[in-house]
């Protein structure tokens, strides 16, 4: 109850898209880095990572050392509960998508 | 100088709590005024005094916001939260940036006062632009302007959980969802029985029809859509 529900919007999924992609390569992703991959702005990229490090689906991390010409940066990786849960999400959403597409042809609701 | 920087930290915070309690007040004072004097909402009871007052007192409160975040957003651009002058620490960011970075870490709140060395983390750029390019000026402040966004959206958000768990707490409650669903009925029928009589039940009753299905739809709806659970009574808890 009360908890942080993830909807696996499109803006969603490309954070997600982008957390996964960097996990393959090996590299680590901050706030701006995922805002450049993704096109999407700070304004929209935060509140999606809060909710999702709420939900337990990835976790943040600073970064091990301490610049010494900038502050540290807030690294973000895919735990494996959001791993699973993406999968469920995503396993879900065609079931979806048929209903919504037999809905919306015409005469369906005749 | 960190003596001066506390004392204008403290009197911002102490602005902020003035202009909140006078808000508050003022609001008390209207609704008090409405309610215990309605003949004040007919039509033509509000003088010219009553308008004048009104648009002075709100438009202080607004000026006072305004001036409050303008004094954080461009004070605090040269200090960071240890008092610290930014300059010295080297700051790749621009002072108007910077300042409006500080306004999104105080929308977001003490909760999140964390995500301040995050945030300046990604505007900031090493010494060296071998190591990571450097982004223009232009492109540095929509990215602050962003997280200014970023900082209103926590709030809304932390709003929107607790109303949600208000709203599972009800629907999961059994004594609450009767209460919903009984109440918007119950008022109905004193309404039409005060108003028209006995025989007013008859002719509006597809109207309570329409509002008891309503109800039973935002509560029995509302359970599956949220997922909730409902208690269990406490005769089967006693069992139990």
């Amino acid at each position: 109850m009360a908890e942080r529900r993830i909807r696996l919007t499109s803006a969603t999924l490309a954070l997600l898209d982008a957390l996964i992609t960097a996990a393959e390569r090996g590299e680590p992703v901050w706030g701006f880095k995922i805002c450049e991959q993704t096109g999407l702005g700070p304004g929209t990229v935060y509140p999606i990572l809060d909710r999702l490090e709420a939900a337990r689906w990835i976790s943040g991390l600073w970064e091990a050392d301490q610049p010494a010409d900038r502050p540290r940066r807030r690294l973000y990786e895919m735990t494996a509960v959001g791993r699973a849960e993406l999968a469920t999400g995503l396993a879900a959403r065609p079931r979806v998508r048929v209903v919504w597409r037999r809905l919306a042809q015409p005469g369906s609701l005749a | 100088m960190t003596t001066l920087i506390h004392v204008a930290r403290r009197s911002g915070r102490m602005t902020l709590r003035t202009l909140k309690l006078v808000s508050w007040v003022y609001g008390i004072i209207v609704l008090v005024v409405l309610l215990t004097d309605p003949q004040l909402l007919k039509s033509g009871t509000f003088g010219p005094e009553w308008y004048s007052i009104t648009t002075a007192i709100g438009t202080l409160v607004t000026l006072g916001l305004a001036v409050f975040a303008a004094v954080i957003a461009a004070g605090f651009a040269f200090f960071d939260t240890r008092g610290a002058r930014v300059k010295e620490r080297k700051a790749s960011t621009s002072v108007l940036a910077a300042g409006l970075i500080n306004l999104a870490v105080l929308l977001a709140g003490r909760r999140r006062a964390h995500v301040r060395e995050a945030w300046q983390g990604d505007l900031e750029r090493p010494r060296d632009p071998a190591d990571e390019p450097d982004i223009s000026v232009f492109a540095k402040l929509a990215y602050a302007a962003g997280l200014v966004r970023a900082g209103i959206r926590y709030r809304i958000d932390d709003a929107a959980l607790l109303w949600w768990r208000l709203a599972d707490g009800v629907l999961a409650s059994r004594s609450w969802s009767r209460l919903l669903l009984i109440s918007p009925c119950a008022t109905a029928v004193i309404a039409i029985v005060h108003v028209e009589g006995l025989y007013g039940l008859v002719i509006n009753a597809e109207n309570l029809l329409a509002i008891g299905t309503v109800s039973a739809g935002l509560v029995y709806g509302g359970r599956k859509a949220r997922k909730v659970a409902l208690k269990p009574a406490r005769r089967e808890q006693d069992q139990r």
